[in-house]
């Protein structure tokens, strides 16, 4: 009996984020099946997802309470079960969400000395690559919970590609615009609407 | 199979551009309607709150039963006299809320005497949800529209290929692309169609979407269950091709262009019931209605709302009126789909509530909850007619000879299941997960 433990001990630890990949885990002869309950992926919920926008982006999005039951939130008439599927819809919204939030963002971060998106990279620095590497560090550990120490680590790669690819933004504007697309990028990542 | 954009789909993105100046949408309908489809269409429509079946599928004609009080008398006058309705060969009565449904006897198969095995709303739901004995509220199995949404090859232009407004979805067997799009009500399509906020730019757009592609997930490859990644990018693959497609003015339900007039007056609804009336049982058909005939779903589910749970005098009231407004704007979506498919060889529609209503009155003169129930299914999948029965005198459960629908001691008392594995049989899919053989006796050809 020793064995089931020691196999969910590496399917843990194959969950957590920056882990290598190793050998797969054992696996039930019968074939792969779903995780225990407590070890599943999740959706954020509805109001799990509004939070953590808020939290991210320092926005709210003035839509929720319009989109909220689309989202999954039950109405506790009809339906009672909190809706948590990764569906069209979810991932429409979540876009519409996430590009009224970080567009706010952005612009705010603009005008004042306090930012939140663009912290470690102004819309001014444009062409400078370490601070892109910088601010894009600092808004993994942001958005994603994800600590990059590497400047190389590859899951830059994506988001510096945005960044820098040509047509080079020419202006603050061009390059705000750039820094949006990456907060909408972050808010619509798989690893920002599961837990 | 490789994707061609299809003679309707350029139509379709290029038209829209067009049409709001030159055309209008309606050309656009047209051209849709011309479309040849030979896919399996299915909607299903459940009525929330449990039907009278004694006021529609299920009536007798006004008299004197030992076991079952009509209320004739209660009733608007427009409601007290059944209509005369020959379905399949069988002549038989049809309440006067069913008014809407009857030019569609011709393609009708009515079950009565349907065994819910119970009068709580939630199990019941359950039960019409996917035609399984459910766990208790819980569902067992997948949704019948998705099992339906299983059948045969799934062309490239079903971008969701299955829907369901206000009514619980579930797939436990089928391709993850044929889990249901969820809304909770009709007006929310426009939330999902419509262009998203705050273009960046093509060239913005295409890089996000770039990077979207690549982001790494943190789940890893051996993590057992369904990867968030591939179940997003699935999603997110259907959402830029809908996007594409700019198919919003196709669901503007309040816009003032002549197709969507000409939709608001089949269907009865005003133009501001997008925001007025969000469950408007007429938006909600014409939803259904649109999807299948643009061609992007091949299964809806709907939900007519609002409820037919009637439990005091104002059964005499609201229960007909509110039946008769759902059961009319069924009618307004099979005419709709008869354009299309006039002899619905492709098409089937379902229409379900969780049970019926006693046939007695209660103390405040309202009906509660009946295990016999009835279910319409309209297509020419099944062979019309009555199938069952109930108690002539007190709507009461009776036995069936599964090869007639006759009643006989020696027989079976129908159970949604049978309704469940006899349609998916006949439209081709697997019938297995209901455990009842299909009634061979409806399927045309099979006996």
């Amino acid at each position: 009996m020793i064995v089931r433990p020691l196999t969910l001990a590496l399917a843990l630890g194959l969950l957590a984020c920056g882990s290598a990949a190793e050998d797969p885990p054992d696996r039930d002869p019968v074939g792969p099946t779903d995780p225990a309950p407590g070890r599943r992926v999740r959706r954020l919920t509805a109001d799990q997802f509004a939070r953590s926008l808020q939290v991210a982006t320092g926005q709210a999005w003035t839509r929720y309470a319009t989109y909220a039951e689309a989202l999954g939130k039950p109405d506790f008439g009809e339906l009672t079960d909190e809706g948590t599927d990764l569906s069209v819809t979810f991932d429409k919204l979540v876009h519409d969400a996430g590009r009224e939030a970080c567009g706010r963002a952005v612009d705010l971060d603009r005008t004042t000395a306090t930012t939140v998106i663009m912290r470690e990279a102004r819309a001014a620095d444009r062409g400078d690559h370490a601070k892109y590497v910088a601010n894009l560090q600092y808004l993994f550990l942001r958005f994603l919970g994800v600590q990059l120490d590497a400047v190389d680590d590859p899951r830059l790669a994506p988001w510096l590609t945005l960044l820098e690819a040509a047509p080079a933004p020419t202006t603050d504007v061009e390059m705000a615009t750039r820094w949006k697309a990456v907060c909408i990028g972050l808010v619509t990542h798989p690893d920002f609407v599961t837990y | 199979m490789t994707f061609h954009p299809s003679r309707r789909f350029v139509l379709l993105g290029g038209g829209l551009g067009l049409g709001a100046a030159m055309l209008g949408i309606r050309r656009i309908r047209d051209v849709v309607a011309a479309t040849p489809d030979e896919s399996l269409r299915f909607v299903h429509v459940y009525l929330n709150g449990g039907w009278d079946v004694t006021l529609g599928p299920d009536t007798r004609a006004p008299g004197t039963y030992a076991g079952l009080d009509l209320g004739t008398a209660r009733l608007a006058p427009e409601f007290q006299t059944p209509l005369d309705v020959t379905v399949g060969s069988t002549p038989t009565l049809w309440g006067a809320a069913m008014a809407g449904l009857v030019p569609h006897a011709d393609k009708a198969t009515v079950f009565r005497g349907v065994n819910m095995n119970t009068v709580a709303h939630a199990t019941g739901r359950a039960y019409v949800n996917s035609f399984i004995p459910p766990a208790g509220t819980v569902v067992r199995g997948s949704s019948l529209a998705t099992a339906a949404a299983a059948v045969g090859e799934l062309a490239a232009e079903r971008i969701l290929p299955n829907v369901t407004v206000g009514f619980p979805s579930y797939n436990t067997a089928y391709s993850r692309k044929l889990t249901a799009v969820s809304l909770r009500r009709a007006s929310e399509i426009q939330g999902l169609l419509k262009p998203l906020s705050t273009p960046l730019g093509a060239d913005v757009e295409a890089l996000l979407a770039s990077a979207q592609d690549q982001a790494a997930s943190c789940v890893s490859d051996h993590y057992p269950g369904p990867r968030p990644a591939d179940q997003l990018a699935s999603s997110r693959g259907r959402l830029r091709r809908l996007m594409a497609e700019n198919l919003s003015a196709q669901f503007d339900f309040g816009a003032p262009s002549a197709d969507m007039v000409a939709i608001r007056d089949r269907f009865g609804f005003a133009a501001n019931a997008v925001t007025a009336d969000p469950l408007s049982v007429g938006m909600t058909a014409a939803l259904a209605a649109q999807l299948v005939r643009v061609g992007v779903s091949r299964s809806v589910t709907v939900t007519m709302a609002p409820s037919l749970d009637t439990h005091g005098a104002e059964w005499a009231t609201q229960h007909p009126t509110r039946l008769k407004a759902a059961l009319d704007a069924v009618g307004a979506l099979i005419t709709d789909l008869r354009e299309l498919d006039p002899d619905l060889e492709r098409t089937v529609v379902l229409v379900s509530s969780e049970f019926a209503r006693t046939p007695k009155f209660n103390g405040r003169g309202g009906r509660d909850h009946w295990f016999a129930n009835s279910l319409l299914v309209f297509g020419g999948a099944l062979r019309p007619g009555v199938f069952g029965a109930t108690g002539a005198d007190n709507l009461g459960l009776q036995k069936i000879d599964l090869a007639t629908g006759a009643p006989s001691d020696a027989g079976t008392v129908l159970l949604p299941e049978h309704v469940g594995a006899t349609l998916i049989s006949a439209v081709g899919g697997d019938p297995t997960p209901f455990r009842v053989s299909p009634i061979a006796a409806l399927i045309p050809g099979r006996s």
